[in-house]
């Protein structure tokens, strides 16, 4: 196999004339822009309750941190006994009115500490969130959360709408460069 | 490297662990950069761009002082010692460190600092080709050596701490059964020793350079061979080249296409009513459109390239000769206006959308006025000046990036032939051509031609040049919108209100036609039409839409024309004229976002209704239709920041257009008599942007 020279005619040609060059390109941007962002970077959230309950030890993550209405992720490490650890885990929200809602943590991979289970938060306000381990004698674990309004829709995407200003200003740059460029 | 650092468990066990938290850092800062250095990425992909972007976009940069200036300080030695130092202390300021693990964008904010640190660090020591380093090797000794010592200050901190400094991870970590004082020091560990493994290792290198001598300090620039030219033709391309150099290619791609529009018509009209189970109400209003704008905006007119309606024409004309020729009075495209509004409001009034048998009969109809206009006259008049869908799509076309365009003009200065316009008879030759072609039957004269509009991709001429100079080439957006002058069989753009009335219909109808389907205008409708008396909404919807296509853009564009031509100077026509080009962008962007929204969240609306057309036919292969496929599919989350960059990218281009006309004019005031078309489209622009924040209605799916 030859050594790879930038030398080369092939390095030296100009590859950005071949047209060839531009559905490339852009089928590299649209990879590069499919790439799942949740993948490649951190999970975030915040801790809701940490301690000693149902003979282990547990962290509660909840996210977003702080909790809005709408979509919530909830994260739990739960290290205890075998007979503990392999029993479901059910996750209730109780909310103002006597709105309530349940759902089972299923861990990450088999034998995992780590379990997660999502929820919708219907609406603001105080909610207490209930750890109960199913079948056990265990006393189910309690703590208080308090919920925000979901953001509005646009407060997320102000970053993604305001970004022509940047590039507007770029442009600007862009054209009175070239500009005095062309008189020199 | 950076797949391990960011994507494996490292990431993970990162938020649960300091020690691992530590150890991905130390492979993003430590390991990953030095290493992209050392691959010389960045001249890579610099040469790798394409060169309107490399040079048009990034060439006036490249070549100011000033910029210049400022990346000789930015990739200097003593710049990047100081963003290491930076960065690193800041970073392990207790509040920020976990801040960074509760916060994603933190923690991005965080990554990306390390990074860009470790970039700016490692670069002056690589010096990745072509630059050179500005330092003797035994300085960068003494460089290396004390982004040493300032790193085991930090780690000595972290090893020999008594208490937990980053108490969010005393939980996790006693759960994992870790101490978290113990996970603290063994991360003080990695992040001394692990960099020291590199660090040293680097410092011993400069020493044996800095006695032996650097081979980059010997190094003499080499002679460079000239720079081969290359064609810009697409034509030549392996395999998408030779698909499009093929007639038969292209034919096979017009009756595939005429065979699938003949399947719509028929479930259209003996399918049930229903659009979403319909092929009739899926494949033309989702997945026809959608691949529409988004192959205008990569390629170019390549819809109309493959229109069954040519398929079906060209058929005609194997038995039957058009002798007429198209009345010279009807030559521009005031029908072509007519039909796009009548288009556009009837599509709202009587919701094709949503009724299957009414869009095969359009269809239809599309068909038979082809058939009767291109069997009567000679050329493709129903395509010039006629077929409103062939009006949308050369119309965005003048955005795309690829066009029909002589590769030589010397060749065509010297031909005295004319076959691209006149066509050509079987020949033999170093361009062979097995059949009769005809020329450009929309009159486009190849070394006269400006732009993609009016062009239908046919690649006629491509085939009858016997120079094989027609090419497919990368044009310039200036050519097509920007610039007045004459182009073959337009004229001048400044000159042609037909062109420019349409040219506005299609830009604000992009907006009525998105607005249409949220849930205010709809409300609106109903409201205005039960304040009325009105049975139904629909001649309240045709009113509106109406008003969007027809009435704002004439005030709109009048009001801009007029202020433009008391700004600026000029008549007010000429302004009206230009600047309805500059509204193009804006208008083709908010198809664009329209149409991918529905392709995005209804594509796989086409299984249900083909598993339901076939099980019809008797044909059980395709199983029983997967309803669920037709409703219920969430929203991507990448939909809305794509959206509005492409309405961004609109009202850019826009403005950028708006001003470009008036500096080849060599206006006096460019700024100000391009003003009030920014003003206009930015105003489009925040209509769009309000439209696609608004609960849509689901289109062509069972929601």
């Amino acid at each position: 196999m030859g050594m790879w020279n930038m030398d080369r005619d092939a390095a030296d040609a100009d590859a950005g004339d071949c047209a060839v060059n531009l559905p490339r390109f852009m089928v590299l941007m649209f990879v590069c822009a499919a790439a799942p962002s949740a993948v490649v970077w951190a999970d975030g959230g915040a801790i809701v309750d940490r301690g000693e309950w149902g003979g282990g030890r547990f962290v509660l993550w909840v996210n977003p941190a702080p909790p809005t209405v709408g979509p919530t992720e909830w994260t739990l490490l739960y290290s205890a006994d075998a007979a503990s650890s392999s029993q479901r885990i059910v996750l209730r929200l109780d909310g103002e009115g006597g709105a309530w809602q349940e759902g089972t943590f299923t861990p990450v991979d088999a034998g995992s500490a780590m379990h997660t289970c999502v929820s919708s938060l219907p609406f603001a306000g105080e909610w207490t969130v209930t750890l109960q381990i199913d079948g056990s004698a265990w006393q189910p674990h309690t703590v208080a959360l308090r919920v925000q309004p979901a953001a509005e829709p646009w407060h997320a995407a102000l970053p993604w709408m305001l970004l022509w200003i940047p590039a507007g200003v770029l442009l600007v740059l862009r054209e009175s460069l070239a500009m005095r460029q062309s008189r020199a | 490297m950076l797949l391990v650092a960011l994507v494996s468990p490292v990431d993970s066990l990162g938020h649960l662990l300091l020690s691992f938290h530590m150890l991905q850092h130390w492979m993003l800062m430590m390991v990953a950069v030095p290493l992209l250095l050392l691959g010389s990425a960045g001249m890579v992909v610099l040469r790798g761009l394409p060169s309107r972007l490399r040079r048009g976009a990034l060439g006036p940069f490249l070549a100011s002082p000033l910029c210049r200036r400022m990346l000789r300080t930015v990739v200097h030695p003593i710049f990047g010692w100081s963003a290491l130092l930076v960065v690193t202390a800041v970073w392990h300021v207790p509040a920020l460190y976990q801040a960074a693990l509760q916060r994603d964008w933190i923690h991005r904010l965080e990554h990306a600092s390390f990074i860009l640190a470790a970039v700016l660090f490692w670069y002056p020591l690589v010096a990745p080709w072509p630059s050179r380093r500005v330092w003797p090797s035994a300085a960068f000794i003494a460089y290396v050596l004390a982004a040493d010592l300032q790193n085991t200050v930090f780690a000595a901190i972290l090893t020999f701490s008594e208490r937990v400094l980053y108490p969010v991870y005393e939980p996790t970590a006693a759960v994992l059964g870790w101490s978290p004082l113990r996970d603290q020091q063994l991360a003080g560990a990695i992040m001394w020793t692990g960099t020291q493994l590199i660090m040293l290792p680097v410092a011993v290198l400069f020493v044996r350079r800095a006695l032996l001598g650097d081979p980059q300090e010997a190094l003499s620039p080499r002679p460079r061979a000239p720079l081969r030219p290359r064609a810009n033709d697409l034509l030549r391309a392996p395999f998408i080249g030779a698909v499009l150099r093929s007639r038969r290619a292209r034919g096979v791609l017009r009756w595939t296409a005429l065979s699938v529009a003949l399947a719509v018509m028929v479930d259209g009209w003996v399918g049930p009513q229903d659009a979403p189970s319909n092929l009739a109400g899926t494949i033309p209003w989702t997945h026809w459109r959608g691949i529409a704008v988004l192959a205008l905006l990569v390629l170019g007119n390549v819809l109309c390239m493959t229109c069954p309606l040519v398929a079906a024409r060209n058929l005609l004309r194997r038995f039957w000769t058009p002798r007429l020729r198209w009345p010279r009075a009807l030559a521009g495209k005031w029908i072509a206006v007519v039909l796009v509004v009548v288009w556009l409001v009837v599509y709202e009034a009587l919701d094709l959308w949503a009724t299957p048998a009414g869009t095969a009969w359009v269809m239809l109809g599309f068909f038979v006025a082809a058939l009767v206009v291109d069997g009567l006259f000679k050329g493709a008049a129903f395509c010039k000046s006629i077929c409103p869908i062939g009006q949308f799509q050369m119309v965005q076309s003048t955005l795309s990036p690829f066009g029909v365009s002589v590769r030589d003009a010397s060749v065509c200065r010297g031909c005295e032939t004319q076959e691209c316009i006149r066509g050509a008879q079987p020949r033999a030759g170093l361009v062979p051509l097995r059949v009769a072609v005809p020329g450009c039957e929309l009159e486009l004269f190849q070394p006269a031609k400006r732009g993609n509009l009016d062009c239908t991709f046919c690649l006629d001429c491509v085939d009858a040049c016997p120079h094989g100079n027609v090419a497919l080439q990368p044009i310039r957006l200036r050519d097509s919108l920007a610039s007045p002058a004459w182009g073959s069989s337009i004229g001048r753009t400044d000159g042609r209100l037909d062109l420019a009335l349409l040219l506005l219909v299609l830009a604000f109808g992009a907006f009525t036609n998105a607005a249409a389907m949220t849930g205010p205008w709809l409300e609106l409708a109903d409201s205005l039409s039960a304040r009325w008396g009105m049975a139904t909404p629909m001649l309240m919807e045709g009113a509106l839409a109406f008003t969007g296509v027809c009435v704002l853009p004439l005030g709109a564009a009048l009001t801009a024309a007029l202020a433009s031509a008391r700004l600026g100077g000029g008549g007010w026509l000429g302004n009206f004229n230009l600047g309805a080009h500059a509204l193009v962008p804006i208008g083709a962007m908010m198809w664009c976002v329209h149409w991918t929204f529905h392709l995005a969240t209804s594509a796989q609306t086409v299984i249900p209704a083909s598993q339901r057309a076939m099980l019809d036919l008797g044909i059980g292969w395709f199983g029983q239709p997967e309803w669920a496929q037709s409703c219920c599919v969430p929203t991507p989350a990448w939909l809305l920041p794509l959206e509005l960059l492409l309405l961004q990218g609109g009202l850019l281009c826009s403005g950028w257009i708006a001003w470009r006309q008036r500096i080849d004019r060599n206006e006096r005031h460019p700024i100000r008599a391009s003003l009030p078309w920014w003003i206009l489209a930015t105003a489009l622009w925040a209509c769009g942007t309000w439209i696609v924040m608004q609960p849509m209605q689901m289109r062509g799916t069972a929601l």
